[in-house]
């Protein structure tokens, strides 16, 4: 997926100038500047300012809980945590929290009478709550300099946070903290396998270009138990959790407009992960790839061919633009046929960038036995920014 | 009724010469007026427009000791707090070439909910300007306007220079679309750059805060919670407010100014209006006698009074944006001199001012014009037809008239008595004083006249005598021209007096206060410890002072503390008033105490024995003072204490300025060179000797007072166009009795100086009535309103010159005035003029 994640990240970062801190305005979609800006990102991811930045060149050793850390010779790196909870009362929930690091510079020069603020690490922050019960969808985000505290990461021991929002490594677990005006979560997530490395021995390669690539690793499955707060009201939750750390310093190539994303839990014990690459035509990019890992912790890297997506159905953003709404997804390798359902069709989140991302029920047959399961999708590419 | 108003306005219009001299009058004296305010008010508005920008969404701010606010306050707000609508500022000054800028340092990503526009948009600017914001050290943002008037473009690099340091810049980007006014000259640049340019390493000028009116969550009371205990969070509007409140005696003293014109504009329109009834006396006493009634008599002439007061008000109130415009210049310039930086590139042409004209041209032109018409109606239809009885009846009146004005001048003392410290009263009592003297000075002239007739007579002959009779036989006309004149230059005499009494007293207080042979500062910013150590080693340099001025704010206002540490040779400088120097410095050196300045004294009402409370890092303290000392640099006054006590009480090491005490034997020219030397390449310092520094001192101080000058000079112009108006109109209405004159014998020659001789006395009568009510305007200036506006307290030096001065300005005024008329009347032919009549 988190090739798509490069995306954002560029996107916020160019989003900022452009849309963020402006006063809010009234354009529209079809102002072509926005239109112009989206249509041309790929172009502004490509190649352009990478030089000078380490490049995802070829497969790497990864060590714990060193590479859990930032990677801060890379212009992007994210951790990002999604997850399915139940209340006490069979309410059900799924959350996000991402946070991205971006590198403005690929070296941040060390003069001793800097100012403290001066910094080209910045921060940015993504967290989301889906209330299915209440069939209503909350977002905020945040963003801040690396500088003075504000923002940061470290490896040892694990700690990467925005302001008050944090991922941190406390007594073999993770412990995981947001709030914003209505909603807040404390979660502790407990590994239930190992970290699982994607693509190559955890290098993921995102189009035949050479260095158009990033390092990238998963914790598949974390026991999440917790609480949650909506709009004042507090939940003890419990549920699984799924971990994604991702860094390089490339984009998607010319070709490419967007991906989809799957991280799914299932019964059985296995999990599985898949991103689709789209090119511009609507067509199946064939460096899309995913892994799957089974209840023992064992992984198998999955080509493009190796899965089979269709879209049974859609749904339109009141904001515009036409996002896949049900699939049947089948690998035959391993004899599986699953259909996955958004658990609420508007998981739309209206940050810097728009895109979707949703937590997804999931039934299915795995070599003939049924299965069932829930997971996380995310869909971008799909719709224009929202203007202002 | 219309065939009444169709004979007035045709008599008008035949008589074009008091037609426009009489719009002259209002429309200069209006223009005035709305010039002084346009001016003000767009000193004001600029300020305010510029506060707004830099101060944005923020309702409050956290601002913390005079060094500024520790950086992780702001850290622990957001983090440990959770605060989250408040945003870190570094503000200060810097200088690009000889233009000065304010700089707002951000943290972009803190911005949006208070400035989203001190943020690039994309097209207006280099590639990844916001990157290089954040990024690039100097990289800068600002609007259009200001990118123009500075001839940069995106991608341009240039020098600022702050604190004595030159700080490499790149203007990455152009922000604040539409006209960008409240941009003007305003820099954004990333808060990791200001920092660095003003100096501010590990800390905020402040902290803006945003809080709901409601504050529901209770912003407020979490952020003073955490507050160290020299913090204060403090009302956004109110800091502003504090602010423009130093300019606002300022403002009021030329407001005054202002109206001071309108009120010979008032003398003014009085003289035409009142020229128009008499001239038409005979009109208006057949008038009455074919029946029109007194009523309308005196609604034709006060209508005829309205409608050239609305034309001329409404020329005025033009004339007054053009003129607004070339003292707007020097309005702000004074204003940023004294009190805060500026910059005004347009009038705000406010329809307020405009209204503001409007109603104080109309206003006076009523006033002005009620006697004339009351006058009129009250003409008996024969008797209208007499000259002799009017010249009679303003005969009985004077006395009353000057018991009358009498009765004002003795309103005025007792307002002066009761008002406290009323600025505005103060100025009500100074303009009823000038009525007052102004309307006694008719009748002082009939007692000149009959004393000096016979005199006259004996010097000059029959034409002195005629010429000097015919003032006081006229004197409903010549009175009115002449007080016009007398109050026009009383009040050269009056700001002259107050001006040479200030220039004098801070000349002295200078020679005084300046002890040190050299001083060294620097422009914007503090000196480096390290240097200063380097300076006072300068061979020659036998002893040093030191001083570091800042303000601290608190709920109640701001105050200027002055920390001194001091050489033997300083306490000399202080002119302690209100104790003896040795019960003064123990206490100030060793026990803590502090003195305050004149002014502060007088705002506080505070002096020796009695204390004030400061915020410092210890919390509130309570500070004894030892005495009151003169000082003309700080208007809103200042408290000045040892650089021991200042370092006890607040964390502050700066030093703003050091003053060198060289050995005798020194050569200060060759010492300043070796400062130089000291100083390459580390700070670039402002080195001056004594003298220099007296001398900049007083070109500031004279810089003020040229809009002073201006304001003067106009309300002389006004009174040269009144008494030219008077002089034209008495010519005019007595051609015939110079007809007579002609026609029994006097010469063309003998006419016109007769003429000239009339308007040269009257001149003469006007200076020396100007210069009793120019004394005394003078001390109600010193002795009250400057008292009142500021606190200063100066002597008052009355030179010779001044005088001499007044008696010239009206007699050439005057003279001016009669030429023309003169010139009519020599040339006039006598049998044509008395045909007319």
């Amino acid at each position: 997926m988190r090739k798509g994640s490069l995306l954002i990240v560029i996107t916020l970062i160019i989003g900022i100038a452009w849309s963020q801190l402006r006063p809010v305005s009234d354009k529209t979609d079809t102002d072509p500047r926005y239109v112009g800006s989206f249509s041309r990102l790929a172009e502004l991811l490509s190649d352009r300012g990478i030089e000078g930045y380490a490049q995802a060149a070829g497969p790497r050793d990864f060590s714990f809980p060193e590479d859990h850390g930032p990677h801060r010779d890379f212009r992007n790196e994210w951790w990002y945590i999604t997850g399915n909870l139940d209340g006490g009362n069979d309410e059900r929930f799924g959350f996000e929290l991402t946070i991205f690091r971006f590198s403005l510079t690929p070296a941040q020069d060390h003069d001793p009478n800097a100012s403290a603020w001066r910094t080209n690490q910045v921060y940015i922050g993504h967290f989301a709550i889906t209330d299915v019960g209440n069939a209503s969808f909350h977002v905020a985000q945040r963003y801040a300099r690396g500088s003075l505290g504000l923002a940061g990461a470290q490896a040892k021991p694990l700690q990467v946070w925005l302001e008050d929002w944090s991922i941190e490594a406390k007594n073999n677990a993770w412990q995981i903290n947001a709030s914003d005006k209505d909603m807040a979560i404390d979660l502790t997530l407990s590994p239930l396998k190992p970290p699982v490395l994607n693509g190559i021995d955890g290098w993921s390669q995102k189009s035949s270009e050479p260095g158009n690539a990033s390092y990238y690793y998963s914790v598949p499955r974390l026991r999440t138990v917790g609480t949650l707060q909506i709009n004042n009201a507090n939940y003890s939750v419990t549920g699984l959790s799924w971990f994604d750390h991702e860094w390089g310093s490339t984009g998607l190539s010319k070709e490419q407009q967007g991906w989809d994303w799957f991280a799914l839990h299932l019964s059985d014990g296995s999990d599985l992960m898949f991103y689709s690459l789209r090119k511009n035509d609507g067509s199946h990019d064939p460096y899309s790839a995913g892994t799957w890992i089974t209840a023992d912790g064992q992984s198998m890297h999955l080509g493009s061919d190796d899965v089979d997506i269709e879209v049974e159905e859609h749904w339109d953003s009141p904001n515009g633009g036409t996002y896949p709404s049900a699939w049947r997804l089948r690998i035959p390798r391993i004899d599986l046929d699953l259909r996955l359902r958004p658990v609420l069709d508007a998981q739309e989140l209206h940050t810097i960038v728009r895109y979707w991302e949703g937590a997804v029920d999931v039934v299915g047959q795995k070599a003939g036995m049924p299965v069932e399961g829930r997971g996380y999708v995310e869909l971008t590419g799909y719709a224009l920014p929202d203007p202002g | 009724m219309p065939a009444l108003y169709r004979a007035s306005f045709g008599y008008l219009w035949r008589h074009p010469w008091q037609l426009v001299l009489a719009l002259l009058g209002i429309c200069t004296g209006v223009s005035v007026m709305v010039a002084v305010d346009l001016a003000n008010e767009s000193s004001r508005e600029a300020f305010l427009l510029s506060m707004d920008t830099v101060t944005g969404e923020a309702t409050h701010q956290i601002v913390q000791g005079p060094a500024g606010v520790d950086e992780t306050l702001y850290v622990r707000l957001r983090l440990k707090e959770g605060i989250r609508s408040i945003a870190p500022i570094v503000a200060g000054y810097v200088d690009i070439g000889n233009i000065t800028m304010q700089v707002l340092g951000v943290d972009p990503f803190a911005e949006r909910e208070f400035r989203p526009y001190s943020v690039p948009e994309p097209g207006v600017g280099v590639d990844d300007a916001y990157r290089r914001m954040l990024t690039g050290p100097g990289a800068v943002v600002m609007s259009y306007r200001t990118a123009e008037s500075l001839k940069l473009s995106p991608g341009d690099r240039f020098d600022v220079s702050a604190g004595g340091r030159v700080h490499r810049a790149e203007l990455v980007a152009l922000i604040g679309g539409g006209d960008g006014r409240g941009f003007d000259n305003l820099i954004i640049a990333d808060i990791s750059t200001a920092q660095i340019w003003l100096d501010m390493l590990g800390r905020l000028t402040r902290i803006d805060v945003k809080i709901a009116q409601d504050d529901e969550t209770g912003i407020a009371g979490k952020i003073r919670d955490a507050l160290p205990i020299d913090g204060q969070l403090l009302n956004a509007a109110g800091r502003t407010r504090a602010v423009t409140e130093m300019s606002a005696a300022f403002m009021t003293n030329l407001t005054a100014m202002s109206l001071l014109a309108l009120l010979v504009g008032v003398f003014l329109i009085y003289n035409s209006v009142g020229f128009a009834v008499l001239q038409r006396r005979r009109l208006i006493g057949v008038l009455r006698a074919l029946g029109i009634t007194r009523r309308q008599i005196f609604t034709l002439i006060l209508t005829e009074g309205l409608v050239l007061g609305m034309v001329g008000a409404a020329l005025g109130v033009l004339a007054g944006m053009w003129l607004g415009q070339q003292l707007l210049v020097l309005v702000s310039r004074s204003i940023s001199d004294l009190y805060f930086v500026v910059n005004v590139t347009d009038v705000s042409l406010s329809s307020l001012s405009a209204a503001k004209g409007l109603v104080a041209g109309l206003g006076a032109t009523v006033i002005a014009a009620i006697v004339p018409a009351m006058e009129a109606a009250s003409y008996q239809p024969r008797l209208a037809l007499t000259r002799s009885v009017l010249e009679h009846k303003t005969g009985r009146l004077l006395p009353i008239i000057a018991i009358g004005g009498i009765g004002m001048v003795v309103l005025a003392v007792i307002l002066l008595a009761v008002s406290g410290s009323s600025l505005v009263a103060a100025l009500t009592a100074l303009f009823l004083m000038i009525l007052g003297l102004a309307l006694c000075i008719p009748i002082a002239v009939r007692a000149c006249v009959t004393v000096t007739a016979p005199i006259a007579d004996k010097v000059g002959g029959i034409t002195a005598r005629l010429a000097i009779q015919g003032i006081g036989a006229s004197l409903s006309r010549t009175g009115v021209a002449i007080v016009a004149l007398a109050v026009a230059v009383s009040a050269t005499v009056g700001v002259s007096i107050m001006v040479d009494s200030f220039r004098g007293s801070v000349s002295e207080w200078l020679g005084n206060t300046l002890r040190s042979d050299i001083y060294v500062g620097v422009a914007r910013g503090t000196l480096d410890a390290d240097l200063v150590d380097d300076l006072v080693r300068v061979p020659g340099v036998m002893d040093y002072s030191s001083s570091r001025r800042v303000w601290l704010e608190s709920e109640t206002g701001r105050t200027r503390i002055i920390a001194l540490k001091m050489a033997p040779g300083s306490y000399a400088g202080i002119d302690l008033l209100d104790a003896e120097p040795q019960d003064v410095w123990h206490s100030f050196d060793e026990e803590g105490a502090v003195i305050v300045s004149e002014p502060y004294a007088y705002r506080h009402k505070v002096g020796r024995g009695d204390t004030l409370e400061l915020n410092t890092m210890h919390g509130d303290k309570i500070f004894q003072i030892a005495a009151i000392y003169r000082s003309y640099d700080a208007n809103l006054g200042a408290v000045l204490m040892s650089r021991h006590t200042y370092e006890s009480h607040w964390n502050d090491p700066a030093i703003g300025a050091i003053g060198l005490y060289l050995s005798p034997a020194a050569i200060p020219d060759e010492v300043i060179e070796h400062l130089r030397k000291v100083s390459e390449g580390r700070q670039s310092l402002l080195i001056n000797s004594n003298r220099e520094i007296r001398d900049m001192s007083l070109q500031i101080f004279d810089r003020t007072f040229i809009i002073t000058d201006v304001l003067y000079w106009l309300a002389v112009g006004v009174a040269i166009i009144g008494i030219l108006g008077a002089m034209l109109a008495l010519q005019l209405e007595r051609g015939r009795e110079l007809a007579v004159l002609r026609a029994i014998g006097m010469t063309p020659g003998q006419l016109g100086t007769m003429v000239m001789v009339q308007t040269g006395f009257m001149g003469l009568l006007s200076g020396l009535a100007a210069i009793p009510l120019g004394l005394l305007m003078a001390w109600v200036l010193i002795d009250v309103i400057n008292r009142r506006s500021f606190g200063w307290q100066m002597d008052i030096m009355v030179s010779p010159e001044v005088l001499g001065t007044a008696l010239v300005l009206s007699v050439s005024a005057a003279v001016i005035a009669g030429i023309f008329p003169a010139y009519r009347a020599a040339s006039s032919q006598p049998a044509l003029a008395m045909r007319e009549e």
